[in-house]
Protein backbone atom coordinates (compact mmCIF):
# COMPACT_ATOMS: atom_id res chain seq x y z
CA UNK A 1 0.00 0.00 0.00
CA UNK A 2 0.99 3.61 -0.65
CA UNK A 3 0.35 6.96 0.68
CA UNK A 4 -1.62 8.07 -2.27
CA UNK A 5 -3.80 4.90 -1.16
CA UNK A 6 -5.06 7.05 1.75
CA UNK A 7 -8.08 8.87 1.64
CA UNK A 8 -7.27 12.47 2.70
CA UNK A 9 -9.28 12.12 5.73
CA UNK A 10 -7.32 9.23 7.22
CA UNK A 11 -3.83 10.55 6.74
CA UNK A 12 -4.98 13.22 8.71
CA UNK A 13 -6.34 11.03 11.34
CA UNK A 14 -3.43 8.83 11.26
CA UNK A 15 -0.97 11.84 11.75
CA UNK A 16 -3.01 13.51 14.80
CA UNK A 17 -3.37 10.00 16.55
CA UNK A 18 -1.32 6.75 16.02
CA UNK A 19 1.06 8.24 13.45
CA UNK A 20 1.47 7.64 9.71
CA UNK A 21 3.45 4.51 9.28
CA UNK A 22 6.23 5.52 5.84
CA UNK A 23 8.92 3.70 4.32
CA UNK A 24 11.79 5.58 3.36
CA UNK A 25 14.61 3.55 1.62
CA UNK A 26 15.84 1.18 4.65
CA UNK A 27 14.10 2.80 7.09
CA UNK A 28 10.57 2.72 8.28
CA UNK A 29 9.18 6.40 10.20
CA UNK A 30 6.48 6.91 12.23
CA UNK A 31 5.48 10.92 11.74
CA UNK A 32 2.55 12.22 13.90
CA UNK A 33 2.16 15.71 13.55
CA UNK A 34 -1.39 18.24 13.85
CA UNK A 35 -0.24 20.64 11.39
CA UNK A 36 -2.32 20.77 7.93
CA UNK A 37 0.92 21.66 6.03
CA UNK A 38 2.71 18.38 6.80
CA UNK A 39 -0.29 16.25 5.71
CA UNK A 40 -0.39 18.13 2.25
CA UNK A 41 3.37 18.16 1.60
CA UNK A 42 3.41 14.33 2.70
CA UNK A 43 0.71 13.62 0.12
CA UNK A 44 2.30 15.95 -2.67
CA UNK A 45 6.13 14.70 -2.34
CA UNK A 46 5.20 10.94 -0.73
CA UNK A 47 2.42 9.94 -2.24
CA UNK A 48 4.44 6.44 -4.15
CA UNK A 49 5.77 5.96 -0.99
CA UNK A 50 4.94 3.16 0.29
CA UNK A 51 3.30 2.18 4.01
CA UNK A 52 4.71 -0.59 5.93
CA UNK A 53 2.63 -3.12 7.10
CA UNK A 54 1.31 -3.36 11.10
CA UNK A 55 4.32 -5.81 12.01
CA UNK A 56 7.24 -3.99 10.27
CA UNK A 57 9.96 -2.69 12.47
CA UNK A 58 9.62 1.53 13.18
CA UNK A 59 12.96 2.92 13.03
CA UNK A 60 12.16 6.45 13.72
CA UNK A 61 9.43 8.44 15.26
CA UNK A 62 9.14 12.08 14.10
CA UNK A 63 6.56 14.27 15.98
CA UNK A 64 6.46 17.50 14.75
CA UNK A 65 4.01 19.72 17.44
CA UNK A 66 2.73 23.35 17.94
CA UNK A 67 4.29 24.58 21.00
CA UNK A 68 2.22 25.35 23.61
CA UNK A 69 1.39 27.86 26.08
CA UNK A 70 1.33 32.08 24.53
CA UNK A 71 3.22 30.78 21.83
CA UNK A 72 -0.44 28.92 20.41
CA UNK A 73 -1.30 32.64 19.76
CA UNK A 74 1.64 35.20 19.30
CA UNK A 75 3.55 34.03 16.46
CA UNK A 76 3.09 30.62 16.93
CA UNK A 77 6.13 27.85 16.57
CA UNK A 78 6.39 24.28 15.77
CA UNK A 79 9.04 22.22 17.32
CA UNK A 80 10.34 18.84 16.25
CA UNK A 81 10.29 15.75 19.16
CA UNK A 82 12.16 13.29 19.23
CA UNK A 83 12.15 10.52 22.11
CA UNK A 84 11.47 12.98 24.91
CA UNK A 85 14.23 15.30 23.71
CA UNK A 86 13.65 18.33 21.46
CA UNK A 87 16.57 18.41 18.90
CA UNK A 88 16.20 21.65 16.97
CA UNK A 89 15.48 24.98 18.62
CA UNK A 90 11.69 26.22 17.33
CA UNK A 91 10.85 27.23 14.48
CA UNK A 92 7.53 29.93 13.34
CA UNK A 93 4.79 27.54 12.37
CA UNK A 94 5.15 28.11 8.51
CA UNK A 95 8.30 26.24 8.52
CA UNK A 96 6.67 23.23 9.61
CA UNK A 97 7.18 20.96 6.05
CA UNK A 98 11.18 21.72 5.55
CA UNK A 99 11.47 21.35 9.60
CA UNK A 100 9.97 17.32 8.99
CA UNK A 101 12.49 17.05 6.00
CA UNK A 102 15.47 18.02 8.24
CA UNK A 103 14.10 16.08 11.38
CA UNK A 104 14.02 13.06 8.89
CA UNK A 105 17.53 13.98 7.72
CA UNK A 106 18.28 14.13 11.30
CA UNK A 107 17.25 10.71 12.41
CA UNK A 108 19.19 9.12 10.02
CA UNK A 109 22.36 11.01 10.21
CA UNK A 110 22.35 10.73 13.92
CA UNK A 111 22.17 7.50 14.06
CA UNK A 112 22.18 4.77 11.63
CA UNK A 113 25.89 4.32 12.10
CA UNK A 114 25.89 0.60 10.45
CA UNK A 115 26.31 2.83 7.42
CA UNK A 116 29.42 4.54 6.56
CA UNK A 117 27.44 8.12 5.90
CA UNK A 118 28.82 11.49 3.47
CA UNK A 119 26.93 14.37 3.33
CA UNK A 120 26.88 13.82 -0.38
CA UNK A 121 24.14 13.94 -3.04
CA UNK A 122 24.25 10.57 -5.14
CA UNK A 123 22.89 9.57 -8.47
CA UNK A 124 23.10 6.21 -10.75
CA UNK A 125 23.39 5.76 -14.67
CA UNK A 126 24.09 2.38 -16.31
CA UNK A 127 25.02 0.58 -12.79
CA UNK A 128 27.48 3.06 -12.17
CA UNK A 129 26.86 5.84 -8.87
CA UNK A 130 28.28 9.34 -8.80
CA UNK A 131 28.95 10.62 -5.07
CA UNK A 132 28.83 14.54 -4.69
CA UNK A 133 29.66 15.53 -1.20
CA UNK A 134 30.14 19.75 -1.46
CA UNK A 135 29.46 22.31 1.35
CA UNK A 136 26.24 24.53 1.09
CA UNK A 137 25.84 26.87 -1.75
CA UNK A 138 28.43 24.72 -3.95
CA UNK A 139 25.01 23.85 -6.19
CA UNK A 140 24.84 19.95 -5.45
CA UNK A 141 21.23 20.15 -4.95
CA UNK A 142 20.61 21.92 -8.16
CA UNK A 143 22.90 19.77 -9.90
CA UNK A 144 21.82 16.56 -8.40
CA UNK A 145 17.83 17.75 -8.96
CA UNK A 146 18.79 18.88 -13.21
CA UNK A 147 20.52 15.49 -13.14
CA UNK A 148 17.14 13.27 -11.72
CA UNK A 149 15.57 15.61 -14.33
CA UNK A 150 17.18 14.12 -17.46
CA UNK A 151 17.93 10.35 -16.36
CA UNK A 152 19.83 9.79 -13.59
CA UNK A 153 18.45 7.46 -10.71
CA UNK A 154 18.30 9.58 -7.19
CA UNK A 155 19.29 7.50 -4.25
CA UNK A 156 19.65 10.31 -2.29
CA UNK A 157 20.40 14.38 -2.59
CA UNK A 158 21.40 14.30 1.01
CA UNK A 159 23.06 11.11 2.36
CA UNK A 160 25.10 8.49 1.14
CA UNK A 161 24.59 5.35 2.80
CA UNK A 162 28.06 2.92 2.56
CA UNK A 163 27.73 -0.64 3.69
CA UNK A 164 30.42 -1.93 5.24
CA UNK A 165 30.56 -5.16 3.38
CA UNK A 166 30.92 -4.29 -0.13
CA UNK A 167 31.10 -0.97 -0.08
CA UNK A 168 27.47 -0.49 -2.03
CA UNK A 169 25.15 2.32 -1.90
CA UNK A 170 21.63 1.85 -0.28
CA UNK A 171 19.08 4.59 -2.11
CA UNK A 172 16.62 6.48 0.24
CA UNK A 173 15.29 8.51 -2.76
CA UNK A 174 13.76 11.59 -0.54
CA UNK A 175 12.72 14.52 -2.00
CA UNK A 176 15.59 17.03 -3.25
CA UNK A 177 15.99 20.10 -0.86
CA UNK A 178 16.09 23.26 -3.17
CA UNK A 179 16.40 26.64 -2.56
CA UNK A 180 16.84 30.55 -3.26
CA UNK A 181 18.07 31.10 -6.78
CA UNK A 182 17.65 27.08 -7.47
CA UNK A 183 13.76 27.07 -7.52
CA UNK A 184 13.68 28.95 -10.54
CA UNK A 185 16.52 27.11 -12.15
CA UNK A 186 15.14 23.78 -12.04
CA UNK A 187 11.28 25.30 -13.02
CA UNK A 188 13.22 26.93 -16.04
CA UNK A 189 15.35 23.37 -16.71
CA UNK A 190 12.10 21.19 -16.63
CA UNK A 191 8.54 22.32 -15.94
CA UNK A 192 7.09 19.36 -15.10
CA UNK A 193 9.28 19.10 -11.86
CA UNK A 194 6.99 18.64 -9.01
CA UNK A 195 7.71 21.32 -6.00
CA UNK A 196 5.74 21.83 -2.71
CA UNK A 197 4.93 25.27 -2.24
CA UNK A 198 8.07 27.62 -1.41
CA UNK A 199 8.66 28.46 2.62
CA UNK A 200 10.29 31.53 2.97
CA UNK A 201 12.69 33.36 5.60
CA UNK A 202 13.78 30.07 7.15
CA UNK A 203 17.53 29.72 8.31
CA UNK A 204 18.33 28.65 4.58
CA UNK A 205 16.46 31.17 2.59
CA UNK A 206 13.67 29.96 0.76
CA UNK A 207 13.37 26.70 0.70
CA UNK A 208 10.99 23.94 -1.54
CA UNK A 209 11.96 19.96 -2.08
CA UNK A 210 11.01 18.09 -5.37
CA UNK A 211 9.33 15.21 -6.03
CA UNK A 212 11.41 11.84 -6.75
CA UNK A 213 9.89 10.34 -9.93
CA UNK A 214 7.66 7.28 -9.63
CA UNK A 215 9.80 5.16 -11.51
CA UNK A 216 12.76 6.23 -9.08
CA UNK A 217 10.93 4.93 -6.37
CA UNK A 218 10.03 1.78 -7.92
CA UNK A 219 13.95 0.87 -7.82
CA UNK A 220 14.20 2.00 -4.30
CA UNK A 221 15.53 -1.23 -3.52
CA UNK A 222 18.22 -1.40 -5.66
CA UNK A 223 21.42 -0.77 -4.53
CA UNK A 224 24.47 0.67 -6.72
CA UNK A 225 28.14 0.67 -6.56
CA UNK A 226 30.07 3.84 -6.27
CA UNK A 227 32.43 4.53 -9.54
CA UNK A 228 33.07 8.28 -9.25
CA UNK A 229 33.21 11.03 -6.75
CA UNK A 230 32.99 14.24 -8.05
CA UNK A 231 32.58 17.50 -5.78
CA UNK A 232 31.06 19.85 -7.62
CA UNK A 233 30.91 23.76 -7.50
CA UNK A 234 28.65 26.06 -9.31
CA UNK A 235 30.94 29.11 -10.39
CA UNK A 236 29.42 31.42 -12.40
CA UNK A 237 29.86 31.74 -16.15
CA UNK A 238 31.95 28.43 -16.01
CA UNK A 239 32.09 26.25 -18.73
CA UNK A 240 31.68 22.42 -17.55
CA UNK A 241 34.46 21.19 -16.64
CA UNK A 242 36.19 18.01 -15.18
CA UNK A 243 39.39 17.86 -13.48
CA UNK A 244 40.97 14.88 -11.54
CA UNK A 245 41.59 15.21 -8.04
CA UNK A 246 43.80 13.13 -6.12
CA UNK A 247 42.10 10.15 -4.07
CA UNK A 248 44.39 11.30 -0.95
CA UNK A 249 42.80 14.73 -1.06
CA UNK A 250 39.23 13.12 -1.74
CA UNK A 251 40.04 10.86 1.10
CA UNK A 252 40.69 13.77 3.65
CA UNK A 253 37.37 15.33 2.42
CA UNK A 254 35.05 12.98 1.98
CA UNK A 255 35.96 12.19 5.94
CA UNK A 256 35.27 15.93 6.97
CA UNK A 257 31.62 15.28 5.05
CA UNK A 258 30.92 12.01 7.23
CA UNK A 259 28.43 12.62 9.27
CA UNK A 260 30.08 9.64 11.28
CA UNK A 261 33.49 8.61 9.62
CA UNK A 262 35.30 10.54 13.60
CA UNK A 263 33.19 8.13 15.03
CA UNK A 264 33.56 5.32 13.21
CA UNK A 265 37.91 4.66 13.93
CA UNK A 266 40.10 2.27 11.90
CA UNK A 267 36.29 0.63 10.08
CA UNK A 268 35.32 3.89 8.66
CA UNK A 269 39.38 4.84 7.50
CA UNK A 270 39.26 1.21 5.90
CA UNK A 271 35.95 1.75 4.40
CA UNK A 272 36.33 5.19 2.59
CA UNK A 273 40.14 4.50 1.74
CA UNK A 274 38.33 1.31 -0.07
CA UNK A 275 35.80 3.84 -1.81
CA UNK A 276 38.07 6.24 -3.15
CA UNK A 277 40.82 3.23 -4.55
CA UNK A 278 37.45 2.25 -6.49
CA UNK A 279 36.40 5.71 -7.65
CA UNK A 280 37.71 8.01 -9.88
CA UNK A 281 37.81 11.43 -8.58
CA UNK A 282 37.21 14.85 -9.86
CA UNK A 283 36.77 18.48 -9.26
CA UNK A 284 33.67 19.74 -11.20
CA UNK A 285 33.05 23.41 -12.29
CA UNK A 286 29.71 24.49 -14.19
CA UNK A 287 27.35 27.61 -14.24
CA UNK A 288 25.00 25.61 -17.45
CA UNK A 289 22.83 22.68 -16.21
CA UNK A 290 22.60 21.32 -19.88
CA UNK A 291 26.46 21.61 -19.73
CA UNK A 292 26.75 19.81 -16.80
CA UNK A 293 24.39 16.83 -17.67
CA UNK A 294 26.45 16.49 -21.22
CA UNK A 295 29.21 16.03 -19.06
CA UNK A 296 27.87 13.37 -16.49
CA UNK A 297 26.20 11.62 -19.22
CA UNK A 298 29.50 11.26 -21.28
CA UNK A 299 31.22 9.72 -18.16
CA UNK A 300 28.26 7.07 -17.49
CA UNK A 301 28.43 6.42 -21.63
CA UNK A 302 31.89 5.17 -20.71
CA UNK A 303 29.97 2.22 -18.44
CA UNK A 304 28.08 1.20 -21.62
CA UNK A 305 31.25 1.03 -23.67
CA UNK B 1 67.69 14.88 21.05
CA UNK B 2 65.99 12.08 19.62
CA UNK B 3 62.16 11.14 18.98
CA UNK B 4 60.49 8.32 19.33
CA UNK B 5 56.87 7.07 17.75
CA UNK B 6 53.85 7.98 20.11
CA UNK B 7 52.97 5.03 22.16
CA UNK B 8 49.49 5.60 22.52
CA UNK B 9 49.29 5.56 18.65
CA UNK B 10 48.46 2.98 15.99
CA UNK B 11 49.28 4.04 12.55
CA UNK B 12 47.28 2.61 9.33
CA UNK B 13 48.67 3.84 5.66
CA UNK B 14 47.69 4.19 2.38
CA UNK B 15 49.24 5.68 -0.93
CA UNK B 16 48.14 6.49 -3.96
CA UNK B 17 50.32 7.94 -6.65
CA UNK B 18 52.98 10.24 -4.56
CA UNK B 19 50.33 11.01 -1.74
CA UNK B 20 50.29 9.01 1.52
CA UNK B 21 47.65 9.35 4.17
CA UNK B 22 47.86 8.11 7.58
CA UNK B 23 45.34 7.26 10.15
CA UNK B 24 46.18 7.17 13.63
CA UNK B 25 44.03 4.77 15.68
CA UNK B 26 45.20 6.33 18.90
CA UNK B 27 43.85 10.18 18.29
CA UNK B 28 41.06 8.48 15.28
CA UNK B 29 42.79 11.46 13.24
CA UNK B 30 43.59 11.49 9.30
CA UNK B 31 46.29 12.66 7.88
CA UNK B 32 47.61 13.56 4.85
CA UNK B 33 51.86 13.42 3.91
CA UNK B 34 54.25 14.50 1.98
CA UNK B 35 56.86 11.56 0.70
CA UNK B 36 59.33 12.82 3.14
CA UNK B 37 56.90 13.22 5.96
CA UNK B 38 55.51 9.83 5.39
CA UNK B 39 59.16 8.09 5.49
CA UNK B 40 60.48 10.07 8.55
CA UNK B 41 57.15 8.86 10.59
CA UNK B 42 57.80 5.07 8.79
CA UNK B 43 61.21 5.31 10.44
CA UNK B 44 60.52 5.61 14.04
CA UNK B 45 58.66 2.41 14.12
CA UNK B 46 59.52 0.61 17.28
CA UNK B 47 62.80 2.34 17.41
CA UNK B 48 64.06 6.27 19.30
CA UNK B 49 66.03 8.61 16.61
CA UNK B 50 68.33 11.11 16.91
CA UNK B 51 67.86 13.68 13.96
CA UNK B 52 71.56 12.10 12.83
CA UNK B 53 70.37 8.48 12.37
CA UNK B 54 66.63 10.00 10.88
CA UNK B 55 68.83 11.44 8.03
CA UNK B 56 70.68 8.60 6.94
CA UNK B 57 67.63 6.11 7.45
CA UNK B 58 65.74 8.37 5.20
CA UNK B 59 68.41 8.94 2.50
CA UNK B 60 68.71 5.15 2.02
CA UNK B 61 65.21 4.55 1.84
CA UNK B 62 64.51 6.61 -0.65
CA UNK B 63 67.90 6.58 -2.64
CA UNK B 64 68.73 10.10 -2.32
CA UNK B 65 72.28 11.69 -1.36
CA UNK B 66 71.94 13.14 2.47
CA UNK B 67 72.16 16.75 1.99
CA UNK B 68 71.22 20.40 3.41
CA UNK B 69 68.05 19.74 1.31
CA UNK B 70 67.01 16.98 2.74
CA UNK B 71 67.75 17.68 6.54
CA UNK B 72 65.98 21.04 6.00
CA UNK B 73 62.75 19.02 4.83
CA UNK B 74 63.12 16.05 7.68
CA UNK B 75 63.30 19.12 10.16
CA UNK B 76 60.25 20.84 8.87
CA UNK B 77 58.91 17.28 9.02
CA UNK B 78 59.48 16.39 12.57
CA UNK B 79 58.26 19.53 13.83
CA UNK B 80 54.75 18.48 12.14
CA UNK B 81 55.22 15.37 13.19
CA UNK B 82 55.54 16.24 16.63
CA UNK B 83 52.70 19.20 16.83
CA UNK B 84 50.56 16.35 15.29
CA UNK B 85 51.28 14.02 18.73
CA UNK B 86 52.96 11.70 16.40
CA UNK B 87 56.26 11.91 17.50
CA UNK B 88 57.71 12.82 20.96
CA UNK B 89 60.96 13.26 22.81
CA UNK B 90 62.34 10.21 23.82
CA UNK B 91 63.99 11.62 26.81
CA UNK B 92 60.67 11.74 28.81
Amino acid sequence: MTLSELAQAELRTRLRGVGLKLACGPFNYRIRSPIGAIADGLRLLYADYRIPAESEFIDFTVNIERSGGLRRFWRPQVKFAYDGTYPFVPMQLDHAFPLLEWAMNWCISSQADHFLMLHSAVIERNGGAVIMPAPPGSGKSTLCAGLVCRGWRLLSDELALLSFTDGWITPLARPISLKNESLDVIRKFSPDAVLNQVTHHTTKGSVSHMKVPTAHLARVAQRARPRWVIFPKYVPGANARLTPRSKAQSLLSLGGNSFNYGVLGLKGFEQLSELVSQCDCYDFEYSQLEQAVAVFDALAQELVA
Amino acid sequence: MTWRLNPSSGLHWRCWDDEWVVFDQGSGQTHLMNPVTAAALMQFDAQCLSFEQLLDKVAADMSVTSNSELASALSLAVEQLVGLGLLESARG
